[in-house]
């Protein structure tokens, strides 16, 4: 089976979600900033008590809210979050999940339970892992930390 | 003795051409064929935002904003010697804006940023992306100055095109 048949059948449930970041409504953009960070991904869920999800903060957000204010860092994130979310569910297939985020111009897709609860949130990496996967030999040899190469002699014959 | 003793018996075998029975690689549809064959240009690479090193990061963030970018290539006589993301902004800018605001991107932006060329294919860039845990790969030409860069939501859209009517979306 090639590829695109896997993508199109495979389930969103076998890429490598990331563990979400979530945040009550309560808490301020600083303190969802510093569960982003913790989590190292791009985007916070804020959730109620239940668990259910609210609505998102993003990135983009924080840099639109640093530039207007900074002090806005303390107010309630539930005032600066977006509550337009687009879910999909672990078992829909990744090709759904390319769909969504394109379509949608979505950076973030959040993989939520049967009762609205996020499990995991997942942007393109878990994709761009997955198809990397199938092609083990591309790989790209370049020094990871700037320095150049340097061979003063020759290397075999 | 004759010196022909001691000669290599001729080769009487018929010269095969060995491009004759090479066999191409066989890709299971269109979409495999051009992540391995097809070069990154097929993704979109512009436009794209750079900035110099000296550049204040209140003007590199408004630039993101204004632009709707979410990373900067930070350049020197064309070439990538660094690269300022969203997440960077995360890491080490969102607790310290106002002291930081106007000191130059240099002292935030990632240094050295891993590059991809135009001459790579989608899949090896995906590859790069995968293991190296980037979301933003400056593209260079031969001789590594910027043409273009990649990110998240080209990825996608390139990825898209073969999959254009999944239902749901």
């Amino acid at each position: 089976m090639g590829l695109r048949e896997n993508i199109l059948r495979e389930p969103i449930s076998v890429l490598q979600l990331r563990p979400y970041a979530a945040v009550t409504a309560d808490a301020t953009v600083r303190q969802a900033v510093e569960a982003m960070r913790d989590k190292q991904i791009g985007a916070a869920m804020i959730v109620d008590e239940a668990g259910k999800t609210l609505g998102m903060f993003n990135e983009k957000m924080l840099i639109r809210l640093l530039i207007n204010d900074p002090t806005l860092l303390d107010e309630p994130v539930e005032k600066h979050m977006t509550t337009n979310i687009f879910t999909v569910q672990a078992s829909d297939p990744i090709a759904r999940l390319i769909s969504t985020m394109q379509n949608r111009r979505l950076r973030w897709v959040s993989i939520n339970d049967a009762e609205g609860r996020p499990t995991a949130l997942t942007g393109l990496r878990g994709v761009v892992e997955y198809v990397a996967d199938y092609f083990p030999h591309q790989v790209k040899v370049q020094p990871i930390d700037g320095s150049k190469v340097s061979i003063k002699t020759r290397e075999g014959a | 003795m004759s010196k022909s003793r001691h000669r290599t018996p001729p080769d009487t075998r018929e010269f095969e051409d060995p491009l004759s029975n090479y066999d191409p690689v066989v890709y299971a549809d269109p979409f495999e064929k051009s992540l391995c064959e097809d070069a990154v240009g097929v993704m979109q690479l512009h436009p794209f935002d750079h900035v110099t090193p000296e550049t204040t990061i209140r003007v590199a963030l408004t630039k993101m904003i204004d632009n709707d970018v979410a990373c900067l290539v930070v350049t020197k006589n064309e070439k990538p010697v660094g690269i300022f993301s969203e997440r960077d902004v995360l890491n080490r800018v969102a607790d310290r804006f106002e002291s930081l605001a106007d000191h130059p991107i240099a002292e935030v932006m990632t240094p050295d940023p891993i590059v991809v060329h135009t001459t790579d294919n989608p899949a090896r860039v995906m590859n790069v992306m995968g293991s190296g845990l980037f979301r933003h790969l400056p593209v260079v030409d031969v001789d590594g100055k910027l043409v273009g860069i990649l990110g998240a939501r080209r990825v996608t859209a390139y990825l898209q095109k073969y999959f254009p009517d999944v239902a749901g979306a």
